[in-house]
């Protein structure tokens, strides 16, 4: 009875581990194939491998501008957001009588970021910010911004108080005792809340496409996006394509699995 | 003079965040709501119109079906996200070999943006070239092959898959992390009670980790309220609204009709369902506690 138990247990993980693998497998083998291969022999390796499909891909969809401008806004959101927000953060963990700015800022984590969507639409316009990156930037600051200062908020509350009184009878002043006592020990609670930033940053697409039309400014998100209707017909260029936008996200979460898992976990059961 | 000094200081600090914030987050969800009460095409001056947006969305066939549609999407999540999450967490929390393994494989897709998970899937329902229709003929299943996105009786389902599909792996880890923390001491006396894998479940894990079920719920409801990417990237929505959502019809109706008024009612509609579900199940689930 116990091994029939633990055998149908592993049974059903092994299962659903396939399931979670398999479409990422077909993709991979398929855009090494070309089209006839792909219809011919959709589940197998490759006969001949096509690499070729790479470059085409990476040449003729922009992919590497694309790549480029999402890394740039991405870690310049992150950046900021946790500039602000930690000082944000500080001030609120700190200062007794500032519970209702607290509330303030947690307000946004109930907000369904889509409700901004029209309007930051209309205020990026009145502002001469469509179409440029530091309008995207502003809005992945602020979609962010919430959660980075409730989990901060949290972390700083836990740091002690003693080493920055210590700190200012050295002759600390406040700004630097922030620099150089604060934020080094908030180091784990930053890294948590700038990782599920940037991944949000990076995979977002609705914002990017209402905000950014130009050609030369787009995102990878919309890169992706416009592998559809351009190759729609030829199969292993959009699975290279698909490969490619995946690629740094597979490296990313294998050097950095636990930090990723943690800060997406946080971000979700707080939020 | 300290005091004075402190002031100052806090006040420079949390400065660049409240700016910010209130002008990018509180100030736009305050111009929904103005914009909600207009009639406004993005271009010419507005027209106030009261409530006769909401009036008309209570008129809207259109409205409702993505409405449903949402619906259907909450109910799946719930069942195949939120509840096969939590039974392949449990599984997983006993096992030893293997176990690391299994949680990076079941997070694989968290990490990936939408947009190309639904692309991806896109592929596999082509009816010509695509592998699901393959799959089904190797294993003589022919005659369950469909065009997943044109027949209006399978597309829905083929555009809540993928995103159902790709999240299932966070409520694993989520759950997982929660069963893990349940004291050893529990689960050893469950077990010398007799108690059966099941009843160790309701009676033992459930009761330790309510808190954490209780916000992937919230999380499954509000996050189908936001579906937009998957259903964008497969099918646009089509046939007709058959595979739309609330906020892909705000979308629609804001940005490719012009139609800014009536897309910020649709918003303020998710704006309110977000809020009133979060609020009364967090009443229920207060109630049912004590």
């Amino acid at each position: 009875m116990q091994r029939v138990t633990r055998l149908s247990r592993g049974l059903v993980l092994a299962v659903f581990a396939l399931s979670t693998l398999f479409p990422f497998y077909w993709v991979l083998v398929s855009s090494l194939k070309d089209k006839h291969q792909i219809y011919a022999n959709p589940f197998g390796f490759p006969v001949k491998w096509h690499w070729g499909n790479y470059a085409d891909i990476w040449q003729t969809a922009h992919l590497s501008r694309y790549f480029w401008n999402s890394l740039f806004i991405s870690a310049c959101a992150v950046a900021i957001m946790l500039l602000i927000g930690a000082m944000a953060a500080y001030v609120l963990a700190r200062r007794e009588k500032s519970g209702w700015l607290y509330a303030y800022f947690t307000l946004g984590i109930m907000i369904p970021v889509h409700a901004i969507l029209i309007p930051s639409f209309v205020l990026l316009k009145q502002l001469h910010l469509l179409n440029s990156h530091f309008g995207l930037i502003l809005i992945y600051i602020v979609s962010n911004l919430s959660l980075c200062v409730f989990v901060l908020h949290g972390f700083l509350k836990g740091i002690p108080r003693e080493l920055e009184e210590a700190a200012a009878i050295d002759g600390y002043g406040r700004v630097r005792t922030f620099v150089s006592i604060v934020l080094p020990l908030a180091k784990p609670g930053l890294a948590t809340v700038g990782t599920l930033g940037f991944l949000n940053c990076w995979n977002e697409y609705l914002f990017a496409y209402v905000l950014i039309g130009s050609e030369p400014s787009k995102t990878l998100t919309q890169g992706v996006m416009a592998l559809t209707g351009q190759y729609s017909t030829d199969y292993a260029l959009v699975c290279a394509g698909l490969v490619v936008s995946m690629l740094p996200l597979w490296l990313v979460y294998m050097l950095f699995q636990e930090q990723i898992v943690k800060g997406m976990t946080a971000g979700a059961v707080k939020g | 003079m300290r005091r004075k000094h402190d002031a100052v200081f806090y006040g420079a600090f949390v400065l660049p965040a409240v700016i910010v914030y209130t002008l990018f987050m509180i100030y736009p969800v305050a111009m929904s709501a103005g914009y909600s009460l207009t009639e406004w095409n993005g271009v010419t001056a507005k027209t106030f119109e009261g409530l006769g947006n909401y009036q008309e969305l209570i008129a809207d066939g259109d409205y409702w079906q993505v409405v449903r549609n949402t619906g259907q999407l909450i109910a799946y999540s719930l069942v195949f996200q939120v509840g096969a999450g939590l039974a392949i967490a449990y599984l997983l929390a006993k096992v030893v070999r293997g176990f690391r393994f299994y949680r990076s494989v079941y997070f694989i897709p968290v990490i990936i943006s939408p947009v190309a998970i639904g692309l991806m899937f896109s592929l596999f329902y082509n009816s010509d070239t695509g592998p699901l229709n393959h799959l089904l003929d190797s294993l003589g299943l022919s005659s369950w092959k469909r065009q997943w996105l044109s027949d209006p009786h399978t597309v829905l389902k083929a555009v809540m898959a993928p995103q159902i599909w790709q999240y299932i792996g966070l409520y694993v880890v989520i759950f997982l992390a929660a069963i893990q923390q349940v004291p050893e001491e529990l689960l050893e006396s469950a077990r010398m009670d007799g108690a059966g894998p099941f009843r160790t479940f309701f009676n033992v894990v459930m009761p330790q980790i309510w808190d954490v079920f209780q916000v992937c719920v919230i999380l499954a409801v509000t996050g189908s309220l936001k579906s937009f990417d998957h259903a964008w990237v497969i099918t646009s929505g089509g046939p007709g609204n058959a595979s739309s959502f609330i906020a892909l019809q705000m979308f629609k109706t804001a940005f490719i009709s012009n139609q800014i008024g009536y897309g910020s009612a649709m918003t303020i509609t998710i704006l309110a369902y977000a809020a009133l579900f979060t609020v009364l199940f967090k009443r229920i689930c207060a109630r049912l506690y004590n």
